[in-house]
């Protein structure tokens, strides 16, 4: 006991102050997918891709719902024009659902 | 492999047997079946490990997944049945005890002779005839619900009386009902009601490819994400009849080792925040979160998802993260080791652990406990050397034992292990070879079937999948839960009622993955 109080003083303190002091995810972190819209053809090979059915494509507008978004990554690997990516956000929480759709339109710059 | 293929037909002149790697598929008259299982445990020196029910055109089959103790194999028995009945092998073998009442609930096929007719899965407000794994069940069909109520075994005599825990408790963990019977303090009894997160896991996975069942696999159940993504695999690759590149068998393994040392660091906390030392706990939880933290940075997933796929593996450690894991893994064994000391050093701890839920080695055998349950019993059961996957094969480590039973056991497997899994990661980045991380999943044909078995972090973990035409026909899971929830049945009694979160915590059983 005494021995880990002392490794506890030598350590100080392990917890910060979140959110007043944000992290940033480490660099591997599979975040919320993010479209390029300027490579994206709106092929749809990530809309078959997707298992929990998270994105939509109308024509040329791309909806991905990141309220069922599984965040696999099936999607990146499914994209023939590596439109897609990770990002490194992970706040993503949203107060209403309108807010959970990140909204695109494919080949705008 | 063959000759004990020519050992069961001579025993039984009317089965046909069929070989395919490790696995010995055998079907018999369905009134043989009873006997075959019987020549299987008592002569060929087997274990139940799972049984499953599937439907073909209308008509049911059983099979019953063993496991030979003695060397890589297994055994898997069937029968087609005539009708809507079969034999139960409960009588002699208790370990089927679940498994065919799940059969009776899912498939409605009355296993005759079974000492309790009670439902498990399908709780008793649901319809008589309700059978959801039936293929003529539609899978968004809303039930009614019907008046009914679960028959609790019944303990009775002076001053004896019920203390009724559940389903819904403090803390968020999974629901399930827990019956005391007590006299005073000390617990004369325990019967278990689960199944109330019932998600029809097994109905969704045969609308799935075997592409796209991994990312339902993934999330059986929370906590053992990667072993429950690798057992789903090694199934389907076995059914595929291919092998994985060796830099993916290696990859597999450092990762399940990564899991089993976040998940009993997780254990280790609990039991440290159940018996009031919190500052223990807080270092354990500490620790926790280091590796959970190398998780993510390893792999960019906290729990380890999207690691495995079908074929082989989906990312790759790079040479920076090798260095990376590496000093991570002495680190962790590091800490671990002072955590252990300054834990089994408490007396408060120590007080409360000792000689607390003891599971005895002969139900441990009798009744298929899996993992460090049943380690702690001194039963040396690890599929990692008994069935040995990925590249455990090519891996030194040990496989910690204890003999005493207790919480104290459990424990101290766990902390062993800790440190063995530290090793088996060093040894694996330290001997993996250059290449590729996946090979094509080619079309499965229609009507194979396959097992997969990992060791996570709770023990024993069997997929069992049966191809469809495309998608799949039947993935019977029996997660280590399914084996172990039974076990707290036997180590509760004796015990008084404030020791029982600690038993509870010491077999730290998935709801979610019982379930299904």
């Amino acid at each position: 006991m005494i021995k880990l109080i002392g490794n506890c003083m030598k350590r100080g303190a392990v917890t910060t102050k979140y959110p007043a002091m944000p992290e940033a995810a480490p660099s591997g972190f599979r975040g919320k997918p993010m479209i390029d819209a300027g490579k994206c053809d709106a092929c749809s090979k990530c809309v078959q891709a997707c298992p929990s059915s998270s994105i939509k494509v109308e024509n040329k507008s791309i909806a991905v719902c990141i309220g069922s978004c599984l965040f696999c990554g099936a999607c990146l690997d499914a994209c023939p024009k590596g439109a897609l990516a990770h990002s490194q956000a992970f706040e993503v929480s949203s107060m209403d659902r309108e807010g959970l759709y990140e909204k695109y339109e494919a080949g705008a710059k | 492999m063959n000759a004990l293929a020519q050992k069961i037909a001579k025993e039984f002149k009317d089965s046909e047997t069929s070989v395919r790697k490790n696995e010995l598929h055998a079907t018999f008259p369905q009134d043989t079946l009873p006997a075959a299982c019987k020549f299987a445990a008592e002569q060929l020196d087997s274990t139940l490990i799972s049984a499953a029910c599937s439907e073909e055109e209308c008509i049911f089959r059983i099979d019953y997944l063993f496991s030979l103790r003695d060397s890589d194999k297994f055994l898997i028995f069937g029968a087609g049945l005539k009708s809507n009945k079969f034999q139960s092998i409960t009588p002699f073998m208790p370990a089927a005890n679940w498994y065919e009442r799940e059969m009776h609930d899912m498939f409605g096929v009355v296993p005759e002779g079974h000492p309790d007719t009670r439902r498990l899965c399908l709780h008793d407000d649901m319809p008589a005839n309700m059978h959801p794994l039936r293929k003529s069940f539609k899978a968004n069909s809303k039930p009614e619900r019907v008046p009914g109520a679960y028959q609790f075994r019944k303990v009775e005599g002076e001053g004896v009386y019920e203390i009724p825990v559940g389903p819904v408790h403090a803390g968020i963990i999974g629901p399930g009902h827990f019956r005391f019977s007590v006299a005073g303090e000390p617990i004369l009894a325990l019967e278990l009601r689960l199944g109330y997160t019932h998600k029809g896991i097994e109905k969704r996975f045969e609308s799935m490819t075997p592409e796209t069942g991994i990312y339902l696999a993934e999330r059986v159940s929370g906590d053992n994400s990667l072993s429950h993504a690798v057992a789903y695999c090694q199934a389907a690759e076995r059914a595929a009849d291919i092998s994985i590149p060796e830099r993916a068998a290696y990859l597999r393994t450092i990762f399940l080792e990564l899991e089993r040392i976040y998940y009993h660091l997780g254990d280790i906390a609990g039991i440290a925040t159940d018996v009031g030392y919190s500052v223990g706990a807080a270092e354990a939880n500490r620790i926790k979160e280091m590796a959970m933290r190398l998780n993510e940075e390893a792999s960019g997933s906290r729990v380890l998802r999207g690691i495995a796929k079908p074929g082989g593996a989906r990312i790759d450690i790079r040479q920076e993260a090798k260095d990376r894991l590496l000093e991570m893994a002495s680190h962790l064994r590091f800490e671990s080791k002072i955590l252990g000391e300054t834990l089994l050093s408490s007396s408060s701890l120590m007080d409360r652990v000792e000689r607390t839920g003891i599971l005895k080695e002969d139900i441990a055998r009798g009744m298929n406990i899996v993992g460090p349950a049943a380690r702690a019993s001194n039963v040396s059961r690890d599929a990692r050397k008994d069935h040995p996957y990925a590249a455990y094969s090519k891996l030194e480590f040990k496989v910690p034992t204890q003999k005493a039973g207790d919480v104290l056991a459990r424990t101290r497997v766990k902390m062993e292990e800790l440190s063995e899994s530290c090793g088996i990661i060093e040894r694996a980045i330290w001997s993996m070879p250059e290449g590729k991380i996946a090979t094509e999943l080619p079309k499965i044909k229609k009507g194979t079937k396959a097992l997969g078995c990992v060791e996570s972090p709770r023990g024993e973990l069997i997929y069992y999948i049966i191809a469809g035409e495309d998608t799949l026909s039947r993935c019977k899971v029996r997660d280590p839960s399914q084996c172990n929830w039974i076990a707290m049945e036997y180590a509760v009694p004796g015990c008084i009622v404030p020791d029982f979160p600690l038993v509870n915590k010491s077999f730290n059983l998935s709801y979610s993955g019982n379930d299904l």
